[in-house]
């Protein structure tokens, strides 16, 4: 995280503007990452409204230090830092107490193939409730170490690159590596039930 | 494919949960709104500052801070050159102390009754009816009745 990126930021033009003091520009960078970053929170927290309270902190959070943003890293994996350690110090505050507040599920997972796969056949998930479903997922991501939850939604939610993910949380991606192997032998003892 | 594909395959149907579609909109507008108030937050806070600070601007003003300047040297000043009165504490203290090592001899009793009786001395010690005098072999004067206060 501390080079100068290969390949221009694309988000150059709207961090300048908003670091000369123009808010629109900003609002745009706001807009763009709204759903990245809610998705990054809601996956870490399992509650709806932990993740808004948590977003709206977060963007004033890198508003106020973007001042201080010199563009060794891209934006996105600047912004993407910040979110991640902010949720890590609110889960720490927030303890083991866990209430769950969950987003619906789209109509899409219908048509999921991975959905579709897993239902098909002889799928033990043939006869699931998908809200049961939902709600034994998010209970088995709980049960994961922050630092295992974190890998998980990163790479298998939000679907970036081990090596993006490794300037995020500033590790070796052998370490993230290591990380997400020990947290899906994890998943893997939570949701026996579900598998073939 | 590994052992962990169904998990993974398991997993990302989290994807699907997403939050209302206008979530997105509502959340920039209070973001905006937030971010207004905050500005206008700092704005007060810089609007204070300026009026505290163009206030003491005026109070230390150079004349006044050259006056004050002036005014603390002088009474430094005094306080170093203020004279030593005759047995201030700081002189007896400098008095009684004495380098280690020195010795210091003990005072006779025949240089107390020196002091006691001195040439200066013409009679009387609130007992004036008794007073009369005698001749002493080894002391000029003394009251009769008179009892030194020094013991022998």
């Amino acid at each position: 995280m501390s080079e100068r990126p290969l390949n221009p930021d694309p988000d150059q033009e709207f961090v300048e503007r908003s670091q000369n003091g123009d808010t629109r520009a900003f609002d745009e960078l706001v807009r763009k990452y709204t759903p990245k970053l809610y998705g990054l929170v809601y996956n870490m927290t399992s509650n709806r409204e932990d993740t808004a309270d948590l977003l709206q902190d977060i963007f004033a959070k890198a508003y106020r230090s973007l001042k201080r943003f010199q563009g060794k890293s891209t934006f996105y994996t600047w912004i993407y830092s910040i979110s991640v350690n902010m949720t890590l110090n609110f889960l720490k505050k927030r303890g083991r107490y866990t209430k769950l507040s969950l987003d619906d599920v789209d109509n899409g997972i219908q048509n999921d193939p991975d959905f579709i796969k897993l239902t098909s056949g002889g799928n033990p998930l043939k006869d699931v409730n998908i809200h049961e479903l939902q709600k034994r997922l998010n209970e088995a991501m709980m049960k994961l170490s922050e630092d295992h939850r974190t890998v998980v939604t990163l790479y298998d939610i939000q679907g970036l690159q081990h090596a993006d993910i490794s300037k995020i949380l500033g590790v070796s991606e052998g370490t993230v590596r290591s990380r997400l192997f020990y947290a899906h032998r994890q998943l893997q003892n939570y949701l026996e039930e579900f598998r073939k | 494919m590994s052992d962990f594909d169904d998990i993974q395959n398991l997993i990302r149907l989290k994807r699907h949960e997403q939050p209302s579609p206008d979530f997105v909109d509502d959340f920039v507008h209070a973001f905006q709104q937030r971010q207004r108030a905050e500005l206008l937050n700092s704005s007060a806070r810089g609007l204070l500052w300026e009026r505290v600070t163009t206030y003491f601007d005026g109070l230390f003003a150079p004349k006044w801070a050259m006056a004050g300047a002036a005014a603390v040297a002088m009474l430094g000043t005094a306080i170093v050159l203020r004279p030593s009165q005759g047995g201030s504490t700081f002189a007896n203290n400098n008095a009684t102390q004495t380098p280690a090592g020195t010795y210091i001899a003990p005072i006779s009793d025949e240089e107390v009754r020196q002091y006691l009786l001195s040439r200066h001395y013409q009679g009387g010690f609130g007992d004036e009816r008794e007073r009369r005098l005698v001749a002493h072999d080894q002391m000029a004067v003394s009251p009769v009745g008179f009892k030194l206060d020094v013991e022998y």
